[in-house]
């Protein structure tokens, strides 16, 4: 490090011009005359030589314990991390505790201590160790001392593989929060973001979503990755002003989606969920009473459960197996996606004459790329029932990219390449790529 | 086709925002990669950008590696308003990975710097309230300290204990709490 010009440097960020009154904000006369000594002495405190606010602003990423324990480098340091707007038990910090206990012990020093500075960001992890009641004992408290720290992103996860922490009912109500993520919690009730008025992104993970509605007009971005909804009840997402939507990997009933008209991005996977026929009927309502997917489908008077939702989409990806009917129900009823640009789409999409993909095409007027992901050979489903909305005009598909990801040896790709050709796809604009093959 | 080419740079010119540093060199930089910096982005919309932009507290060297880090970031962010997808929800949905990856491979290789760069590039980023750059460097300068003993922070930044052993003592029973 060449000192003598860091030393230029420094001075030249405390030349007193007006632009540079804001780096003195908050300094302290002391800590300047101070570290001048002491870089003359044995070598530049740069880190000591921040003026307050940026010094917390650091302390800010920090683990919380790190942060406190930076009490005793100096006097200057002495009550610094009182005033860190920030909260950080990580899982790894968690973990770090002894056990529940001490980790309690520590969070609630720390809170009693601390200045009620505002919060930029409060993580909260609990850490299980074999007690799960006391890791999630004081985790509300701390929640309601953050929302009071103004907290902007909060989040929050209890540490189970097994037990989620019960989310109290109208815990979350803040004008502050902009940021919420949760994971491993329980909700049985509606989860209503009306009050949280800044409120832009929500992630949720490995929880129970059980209850009717998840309501917010001010989300942005909305995440639910790896949780359970009911299986009986649709939960209703109701995020009028969305732009992106991630739905990932979720089981039960498949949310129904309400009008999101700024949406641009989706990404929905459904791999896993409850509107699955056992007897393969291409869009359920087999009328065996021992198939749950079907009997209990509670589709009532909706036409479309996801896709009139997602209709304003511009890149929109939908994957579900063979035997999820959701989307191929949809189809139905189906909106018309005239934003639509970059869709995906998989092996649901593979009835016996492509009515769903043919359907699907004919709704995107704009559709510019479409990649097939075909990763397992195709079951075979029941056609009985399924009349797509299709039109009668003709779909010309000149303008249209394809790329189709498939097996050696999945015989249909070539059915399902006919059939688009058939259609103008002029073979330049097709893009087939194999898998790559498993084992040796 | 000549006075239509002529339009276009002239717009492309109008477009374009002149940073003074210090020791008085000049960048000639985009309006996009210019405004990544809140200081500027309010110079520009009270129309006091002409004749360019006096950047008294940073240094040549500094400027040059800031513009750097706005040039690459600026593309990232053009999305931002537009109709397509912006590169926040691209981040949250996590789907463009090469193209996120691509920019966390610039930043960690933007990271290579001695300390005390690394202490002007805070400084500058605090002045100019680049968010994505100072949380960047914070977030560097913080990794630094994280897991470390009190005696090694102050080894590594020089910090002087200017406490008497009897006042430590006195901290460290206070909170205690915090080094069980």
């Amino acid at each position: 490090m060449d000192s003598s010009e860091s030393v230029a440097t420094f001075v030249d960020f405390f030349l007193p011009s007006p632009d540079a009154r804001r780096l003195f904000d908050g300094m302290s006369e002391g800590s300047e005359t101070g570290s001048k000594r002491h870089a003359a002495a044995c070598g530049v405190d740069r880190l000591g030589g921040l003026p307050d606010d940026l010094l917390l602003y650091i302390l800010s990423f920090l683990p919380s314990p790190d942060a406190v324990r930076t009490c005793v480098l100096a006097r200057r340091w002495r009550n610094l991390w009182k005033g860190v707007p920030a909260l950080r038990i990580s899982p790894d910090t968690a973990e770090g505790f002894h056990g529940p206990s001490a980790l309690n012990g520590f969070v609630n020093h720390m809170l009693l201590l601390r200045d009620r500075a505002p919060l930029r960001v409060a993580e909260l992890n609990s850490f299980h160790g074999n007690d799960f009641d006391a890791s999630v004992q004081y985790l509300e408290l701390w929640v309601r001392y953050s929302l009071l720290c103004r907290v902007a992103k909060l989040c929050v996860a209890s540490d189970d593989d097994v037990e989620r922490w019960l989310l109290p009912k109208g815990l979350i109500i803040s004008r502050h929060l902009r940021s919420l993520e949760l994971a491993r919690v329980i909700t049985e009730h509606d989860l209503d973001f009306s009050s949280c008025r800044s409120l832009v992104d929500l992630k949720m993970e490995f929880s129970g979503i059980y209850c009717e509605r998840i309501t917010s007009p001010s989300l942005k971005r909305l995440s639910i990755t790896e949780c359970r909804f009911l299986g009986d009840v649709r939960t209703q997402i109701s995020v009028l002003n969305l732009t992106s939507l991630l739905l990932d990997d979720c089981t039960g009933r498949t949310p129904l989606l309400e009008s999101m008209p700024l949406l641009v991005d989706a990404i929905v996977v459904f791999p896993n969920c409850s509107d699955y026929c056992r007897n393969g009927y291409e869009v359920g309502d087999c009328g065996d009473e021992l198939c749950w997917g079907c009997s209990n489908c509670n589709y009532g008077e909706n036409i479309c459960v996801v896709l009139q939702g997602l209709s304003s989409c511009m890149n929109l990806q939908l994957a579900a197996t063979s035997k999820h009917f959701i989307f191929r129900k949809d189809l139905m009823g189906c909106p018309v996606f005239s934003n639509l640009k970059t869709l995906l789409l998989d092996e649901w999409c593979m009835t016996a004459n492509l009515d769903a993909l043919i359907c699907f095409l004919q709704h995107s007027p704009v559709l510019q790329k479409l990649t097939l992901e075909f990763p397992e050979i195709h079951k075979k489903l029941v056609e009985m029932g399924a009349s797509y909305d299709l039109k009668k005009k003709p779909l010309v598909l000149k303008d249209l990219t394809v790329e189709v990801n498939f097996h050696e040896g999945d015989e249909e790709i070539y059915k399902v390449l006919d059939v688009l050709s058939s259609y103008g796809l002029p073979p330049e604009k097709i893009m087939i790529k194999q898998y790559p093959k498993i084992g040796i | 086709m000549a006075s239509a080419g002529s339009g276009d740079e002239k717009a492309a010119a109008a477009a374009m925002i002149t940073l003074i540093s210090s020791d008085n060199e000049k960048f000639e930089v985009t309006e996009a990669t210019a405004t990544l910096s809140q200081t500027i982005r309010h110079m520009i919309e009270d129309g006091c950008t002409d004749g360019g932009v006096p950047l008294p507290n940073v240094t040549s060297k500094i400027l040059a590696r800031v513009i750097e880090y706005c040039k690459k970031h600026a593309t990232a962010a053009a999305g931002e308003e537009g109709s397509s997808s912006s590169f926040s929800d691209a981040a949250f949905l996590e789907v463009d990975r090469a193209f996120l990856e691509e920019l966390e491979e610039f930043d960690d290789a933007f990271l290579e710097v001695d300390r005390a760069t690394l202490f002007d590039l805070i400084l500058a980023a605090n002045y100019l309230d680049i968010k994505g750059l100072l949380n960047l460097t914070c977030q560097k300068v913080a990794d630094s300290v994280k897991g470390k003993t009190p005696e090694q922070i102050r080894e590594m930044y020089n910090i002087v204990n200017d406490l008497t052993p009897e006042e430590e003592a006195e901290i460290r029973r206070e909170t205690q709490w915090a080094f069980e």
